[in-house]
C-alpha cells in the first residue's frame, strides 16, 4: 500500500506500477535490484558460461551441463544492484504558479511521490531534495518506506517562495551522493538557461542519469488572457500592464523556444525530458517516458549481447 | 458666409476627445495577474511595443477622425469652390455712371469695364447661358434692350449656332457703343428690380449677376458709416426674407482704383435772380476739393455762347480767378463780374483745368436776360386825368422817367385781359378790377399757375360776389386750387391812419428795409382797408397796426406761381402810400418778389427730368447735348385742368438741352405765334459721382456677411471666378469617408487583435 497524501494519485500509481523505472545507463546501487551493475560476480542474473579452470569456486559449477555434457563449465552472472534516485523538486515561487485547480508546484511534487512509490517498490532507494536558490529540504536516498512517507509530508507542507537556482543545488547534492544517481528534476526551468545548462551538464559529466520533467501550467502554455492584464512577476517586483491578445502570438514563440532549447539541452547531455502539464492527467505522459525508457532499455540489452 | 449649414451642431466636435478617453479609462482597467513566465513576457513586450504603439495611435487616429466626420456630416461644411450651383441667366450690371471714366496712363476704367463686360457676355454665349445687360444709371429701363444671347442647344443646332453667333456680335457691339453716363450709379433700384423679377420666377431658376463696378464708398455706404445706405440695406434684407439668396449669385468684378486727386466744379450760378441787360451781374463757381492733399494753383475759365447756335459754342472766353489753395474736402467759390447787353438766353459753362476724372471738371448753367421784368397793370377804374385811374401811381413807380434802368418794364392796359397781353409778363397786376370773367379766370389761373406773378390791389370797384367766388374754396376741398388765398370782409376805416408793418423783415420783399432806422413803412398812411381773413394757405405778409392787426399784404402759392393780395389800393382813395417814396420801392421789390426765375427752372442735375408748360397745338422735341433729337410728347400734369407740360426725362447727360417749339401748320396762326421758339435747358453732374474713395474689399465683405447673399468679390475679370467661388456641400463624400474609416477600423481592430 503506498502512504497515504495528497500527492499520492492513485491513477498514477496504478499506471506507474505497471512500469518499471530502470536507469538506462548503469548505475551503482546498494541493493541488489532490477539495476545492473557494471562489477560482474556471482550473483541471481546468469549471464553466460566458460570452461572451468582451476581455483575456481564449485559452487558455481553448472551441475546439469556436467551432466548432460561431461564437461565443467563454470555459470556467470551478473550483479543486480538497486537504483539510487533522487528527486529534484523545485520548491521556488513561480512553481506556486497553477491557472486550474493545482499549482505546478502540486503537479511536480504529484508526479515526484509517484516515480518515488514506484522506486521504492522496486526496492530502489530513493531521496528527494527541495529546492530554490538553496536546498531547503534534503531526505537521503532510503529504501524503506517510511521515509518515502516522511517526503511525501514534507512536500504537502511545503509552500513554494524564492527564486531557484541549478547548477549550485546540483553540485551540493551530488556531492552529498557520492556515488552515481539517477536524478529525477522536477521544475518549469524558469531560470537562466546558462545556470540550467551547467546543472545538467554537470551531471551528465559526473555519469549520472537524469529524467528532466519539466512542469508548466495550461495557462502558461496557451497564453488565454484576453482583457487588458496587470502581470506581476512571482519571484520578483516586475509588473506589465498589457493587452495579451497583442502579445499573445510573441510570447507563445519565445515560450516555443524556450521548451525547445531545455529539450534540446537534454538530448545533448542524453538525459530523458518530458513535459508535464499541470491541471492535466500525469498519468499518460510519465508513463510514456517510462515505455520509451523501457524500450531503449532493451534495445541497450541487446546492443551489449 | 457662415461655413457650416448648421454651425451649432459643431458642438459634437467634442466628442472627437471620446476615443482618446475611453483609450486612457480603459488603460486604468486592468485585472492583476501573478505571473511566473515574466521574462518571455517582457521580451515579447518589447519586440512588440513599437508596432502595439503605432497600432493603438493609428486605431486612435481613426476614431477620432470617425467622430470628426460623423459631426461635420451632420453640420454639413461649404466648401468653396465645390458649389454645383449653375446659373440659368446671367445679368451683367454695367456700372456706367461717370466716376468709371477715370484716366490713368494705362487706359481709362471705363475702356477696362467694357472689355470686362465683353468678357462676360462672351463667356456667357460659350456656355450657352443667356445673357443681358443693363447699365447702371438706368436701373428701370431694359438696358441696352439685348435680350438673352445664348439660347440653350436644342436639335436645331446649326440655326442656333449661327443665331447665337449673330446676337452675341449685337451684344458685343452694343458693349462697344456704352458711353459713360453723368448720372449716378442706382444700385438700389437695381436690386430692388431683380428681386421682383427673381421673385415672379420659378424657384429652380437661378441668376448670376455680374457687377462691373468701380466700388466706391459713396454708392454703398451711409456718410461715414460701414453700413450700407438704407434703401440698398432694405433690397438686401428682401433678398433674405425672400429666400432669393440660393436663387441669386453675385460676382461683383472691383475695377475700382486708389483714390486719387480729383478736384471739381460743383456748381455754376448767378448772383441776380432777375438778370436784366444792362444790370451788371457775378456769375459765381464753386470749386470743390474731393482730394486727400491739398490742392494748389487752380486755374479755370467761363466759357460763355449765345442760343442762336443749336450746339454750344463759346463765343467769349473769361479766366477765372486764380485759387491759390483748396484744402482737402474743402470747397471755395471764384466770381467774376458781367453784364448782358442783349436780352437772350446765354449758355456757360465753367471749366478748370483737366484731372484722372475730367467729366467733371466742366458745369453748365443757362442764363436768361431779360430787358427787365415785364409787368401787366390792368386797371380797374381807369381815368383820362392825370393820377386819375388806379394804375397811374404804380405806373410810374415801376417805371420812372429816364434812362436809368430800373429792371421793370411795365405797361397798362384795361377792360378784359387777352390771352396775347400776357405774353412774356412776369407780373401781374389787377386794380380794383372788378371782375376776372369767361376766358380771363382760365388766363389768369394758367398765368400764375404756370409760375408768374399776381398781385391784387382792392378798391371800391371790386365785385364781392365774383371776388368770393376765386376765393371760396369748394366744400370739403382743398384751399390751394382756389385763386384769392383770403375772404374779404367789410370795409374799415381809420380817421387817424394806420401803418402798414412788415411781418418779416427777411421776406424777400421787406429786406431792403432791414436795419433801417425809421424805415419808411411806420409811416401811418392807410385810412380805410377791408377786414379780411387768410386762409390756412396763406401767411401774412405786412399787417396794419390797428387794433386787430388788420392782415395788409396776404401772400400764398399757386401752382408754380405766387400772390399776393393787397388790402388795400393802388390810387390815393384808400391810403397816402402811393406818393410815399416807399411806395416806389416796396413795389419794386415786390415784383421781383413775385417774378417767376427762369434761370433756377432751366438748370437741373442730372437725370431730373426737363419739364415745360407747353402750348397747345405746338409740337416739341429736345435735343441733347450730343445734338440728338428727341420727340416729346405732352402729358396733363393736373387732374380737371387744361395745363399740360412736357417732360423729358432723359437728361443722363450732362451739358445743354434745347426744346425746340413748332407750329405743325394747318391751323389759323400769326406769324409771330407760330415761328419756332427755342428754349436752353443745362444739366448738371451730382457731386456725389466726384468722390473717388474706394469702398474697400474687407468692409464690403462685412457688410454683405449678414444678408446671406452669395457672392464672389475680386479684381479679376476671369470669367468663370464666380462659379469658382460658389460654395458647394460635401457632407455626401464626409459620409462615404465615416464609413470608409468605420470598415477600415474595424478591419484594423480584428487584424491588430488577432496578432
Amino acid at each position: 500500500m503506498p502512504p497515504r497524501g495528497k500527492f499520492f494519485d492513485s491513477e498514477l500509481i496504478a499506471r506507474l506500477t505497471r512500469m518499471e523505472l530502470t536507469a538506462r545507463r548503469m548505475v551503482d546501487g546498494f541493493l541488489s535490484g532490477k539495476n545492473k551493475s557494471n562489477r560482474h560476480g556471482f550473483s541471481v542474473e546468469f549471464v553466460e558460461h566458460r570452461e572451468y579452470v582451476p581455483g575456481d569456486d564449485l559452487r558455481h559449477l553448472d551441475w546439469k551441463v556436467l551432466g548432460r555434457l561431461d564437461r565443467y563449465y563454470i555459470k556467470r552472472y551478473e550483479e543486480e544492484t538497486n537504483i539510487t534516485a533522487f528527486l529534484l523538486i523545485d520548491s521556488s515561487r513561480s512553481m506556486h504558479y497553477g491557472s486550474k485547480e493545482i499549482t505546478k508546484f502540486e503537479a511536480a511534487a504529484t508526479a515526484g511521490a509517484g516515480l518515488a512509490y514506484l522506486l521504492n517498490r522496486q526496492r530502489d532507494s530513493v531521496g528527494m531534495a527541495l529546492f530554490d536558490e538553496n536546498i531547503r529540504e534534503y531526505f537521503p536516498p532510503s529504501v524503506k518506506l517510511v521515509s518515502l512517507a516522511s517526503m511525501v509530508a514534507k512536500l504537502q507542507d511545503t509552500e513554494p517562495q524564492g527564486k531557484s537556482s541549478f547548477t549550485d543545488v546540483l553540485q551540493s547534492i551530488a556531492a552529498r551522493l557520492r556515488k552515481r544517481c539517477l536524478f529525477i528534476l522536477l521544475s518549469d526551468f524558469f531560470v537562466d538557461q546558462e545556470d540550467v545548462e551547467a546543472g545538467l551538464k554537470y551531471l551528465h559529466y559526473n555519469g549520472h542519469d537524469a529524467l528532466v520533467l519539466q512542469v508548466l501550467d495550461d495557462a502558461e502554455l496557451t497564453f488565454p488572457f484576453k482583457n487588458n492584464t496587470l502581470f506581476k512577476g512571482m519571484e520578483d517586483k516586475r509588473e506589465l500592464l498589457t493587452e495579451p491578445p497583442r502579445l499573445k502570438d510573441r510570447y507563445l514563440e519565445l515560450l516555443q523556444e524556450f521548451l525547445d532549447s531545455v529539450e534540446k539541452l537534454c538530448q545533448k547531455t542524453a538525459f530523458d525530458y518530458q513535459l508535464l502539464e499541470a491541471g492535466q492527467p500525469l498519468g499518460p505522459a510519465l508513463t510514456g517516458l517510462l515505455a520509451a525508457r523501457a524500450r531503449q532499455q532493451r534495445l541497450i540489452k541487446r546492443g551489449g549481447s | 458666409m457662415g461655413f457650416f449649414f448648421n454651425p451649432a451642431l459643431l458642438i459634437g466636435l467634442a466628442l472627437a476627445a471620446a476615443p482618446i478617453i475611453i483609450h486612457f479609462l480603459n488603460k486604468r482597467k486592468f485585472e492583476v495577474h501573478e505571473w511566473a513566465a515574466m521574462d518571455f513576457l517582457f521580451q515579447a513586450s518589447i519586440i512588440n511595443r513599437r508596432r502595439v504603439k503605432l497600432e493603438d495611435l493609428l486605431l486612435l487616429l481613426l476614431r477620432t477622425l470617425l467622430i470628426i466626420f460623423l459631426v461635420l456630416v451632420v453640420a454639413r461644411p461649404l466648401i468653396k469652390g465645390l458649389g454645383d450651383w449653375s446659373e440659368d441667366q446671367r445679368l451683367v450690371i454695367f456700372d456706367d455712371s461717370f466716376s468709371i471714366d477715370r484716366r490713368t496712363p494705362t487706359g481709362s476704367t471705363f475702356d477696362l469695364a467694357r472689355e470686362t463686360a465683353v468678357n462676360q457676355v462672351q463667356d456667357a454665349v460659350g456656355r450657352s447661358v443667356p445673357v443681358d445687360i443693363r447699365l447702371g444709371s438706368r436701373p428701370h429701363e431694359a438696358g441696352l434692350n439685348l435680350g438673352p444671347s445664348g439660347e440653350k442647344d436644342s436639335g436645331q443646332e446649326n440655326q442656333n449656332r449661327d443665331q447665337k453667333a449673330q446676337r452675341s456680335w449685337e451684344i458685343l457691339e452694343s458693349i462697344r457703343e456704352i458711353q459713360p453716363s453723368d448720372r449716378p450709379i442706382e444700385l438700389a433700384q437695381i436690386l430692388e428690380r431683380l428681386v421682383e423679377e427673381v421673385d415672379s420666377e420659378e424657384a429652380s431658376h437661378k441668376r448670376s449677376v455680374v457687377l462691373v463696378s468701380d466700388f466706391r464708398r459713396v454708392d454703398w455706404f451711409e456718410g461715414e458709416s460701414s453700413q450700407f445706405k438704407p434703401e440698398l440695406r432694405a433690397a438686401f434684407e428682401k433678398i433674405r426674407d425672400k429666400d432669393l439668396s440660393d436663387r441669386l449669385g453675385f460676382h461683383l468684378i472691383d475695377l475700382g482704383r486708389p483714390a486719387t486727386d480729383n478736384v471739381t466744379v460743383t456748381d455754376v450760378k448767378i448772383s441776380s435772380k432777375h438778370p436784366t441787360i444792362g444790370v451788371g451781374l457775378k456769375i459765381q463757381v464753386e470749386i470743390a476739393n474731393f482730394s486727400k492733399t491739398l490742392k494748389t494753383h487752380i486755374n479755370g475759365s467761363i466759357e460763355m455762347a449765345p442760343a442762336q447756335s443749336t450746339v454750344f459754342k463759346a463765343t467769349k472766353r473769361l479766366s477765372l480767378p486764380p485759387v491759390p489753395q483748396i484744402p482737402p474736402g474743402e470747397r471755395v467759390t471764384v466770381e467774376i463780374e458781367t453784364k448782358f447787353e442783349e436780352a437772350d438766353t446765354y449758355l456757360v459753362r465753367a471749366v478748370l483745368e483737366e484731372d484722372s476724372l475730367p467729366r467733371d471738371d466742366e458745369s453748365f448753367a443757362v442764363i436768361h436776360v431779360k430787358e427787365g421784368l415785364e409787368v401787366l397793370l390792368v386797371d380797374g377804374d381807369p381815368s383820362p386825368d392825370r393820377f386819375g385811374g388806379e394804375a397811374d401811381y404804380l405806373l410810374a413807380a415801376l417805371s420812372p422817367r429816364g434812362n436809368l434802368p430800373s429792371g421793370v418794364k411795365a405797361k397798362k392796359i384795361s377792360g378784359i385781359i387777352k390771352e396775347s397781353d400776357l405774353d412774356n409778363i412776369d407780373v401781374l397786376f389787377l386794380l380794383n378790377k372788378e371782375t376776372l370773367q369767361g376766358q380771363e379766370k382760365q388766363l389768369v389761373e394758367n398765368f400764375v399757375s404756370d409760375g408768374g406773378g399776381l398781385a391784387y390791389f382792392l378798391g371800391n370797384k371790386v365785385n364781392e360776389q365774383n371776388y368770393a367766388s376765386f376765393a371760396k374754396p369748394p366744400k370739403d376741398g382743398p384751399e390751394n386750387e382756389v385763386l384769392f388765398p383770403a375772404t374779404l370782409g367789410k370795409l374799415k376805416k381809420e380817421i387817424k391812419g394806420v401803418a402798414l408793418l412788415p411781418k418779416d423783415m427777411e421776406h424777400g420783399a421787406f429786406s431792403i428795409f432791414k436795419g433801417l432806422e425809421g424805415s419808411p413803412m411806420n409811416r401811418k398812411l392807410f385810412q380805410s382797408f377791408n377786414e379780411i381773413a387768410p386762409h390756412e394757405v396763406a401767411t401774412i405778409s405786412a399787417s396794419y397796426n390797428d387794433t386787430k392787426k388788420t392782415p395788409g399784404i396776404i401772400e400764398a402759392p399757386y401752382g408754380d406761381g405766387k400772390i399776393a393780395i393787397f388790402n388795400t389800393t393802388a390810387d390815393r382813395d384808400a391810403s397816402d402810400w402811393p406818393t410815399d417814396p416807399s411806395f416806389v420801392i416796396v413795389l419794386q421789390e415786390w415784383v421781383r418778389y413775385l417774378a417767376p426765375q427762369y434761370s433756377s427752372k432751366r438748370n437741373l442735375t442730372v437725370g431730373e427730368p426737363l419739364r415745360w408748360r407747353i402750348r397747345p397745338g405746338f409740337k416739341y422735341a429736345v435735343y441733347d447735348p450730343k445734338g440728338k433729337r428727341h420727340e416729346v410728347e405732352a402729358e396733363e400734369t393736373t387732374s380737371g385742368s387744361v395745363l399740360k407740360e412736357l417732360s423729358f426725362p432723359d437728361t443722363a447727360l450732362a451739358g445743354f438741352y434745347r426744346l425746340e417749339e413748332s407750329w405743325p401748320g394747318g391751323a389759323q396762326r400769326s406769324t409771330e405765334e407760330s415761328s419756332n421758339k427755342v428754349t436752353w435747358f443745362a444739366s448738371r453732374r451730382v457731386e456725389q459721382e466726384s468722390i473717388l474713395t474706394p469702398i474697400g474689399a474687407g468692409k464690403l465683405e462685412s457688410a454683405l456677411d449678414g444678408y446671406g447673399i452669395r457672392y464672389a468679390l475680386g479684381k479679376e475679370t476671369k470669367t468663370d471666378a464666380f462659379q469658382n467661388e460658389q460654395e458647394g456641400e460635401i457632407w455626401r463624400w464626409l459620409a462615404y469617408a465615416v464609413g470608409g474609416i468605420l470598415l477600415l477600423e474595424l478591419f484594423l481592430a480584428w487584424w491588430f487583435g488577432r496578432k
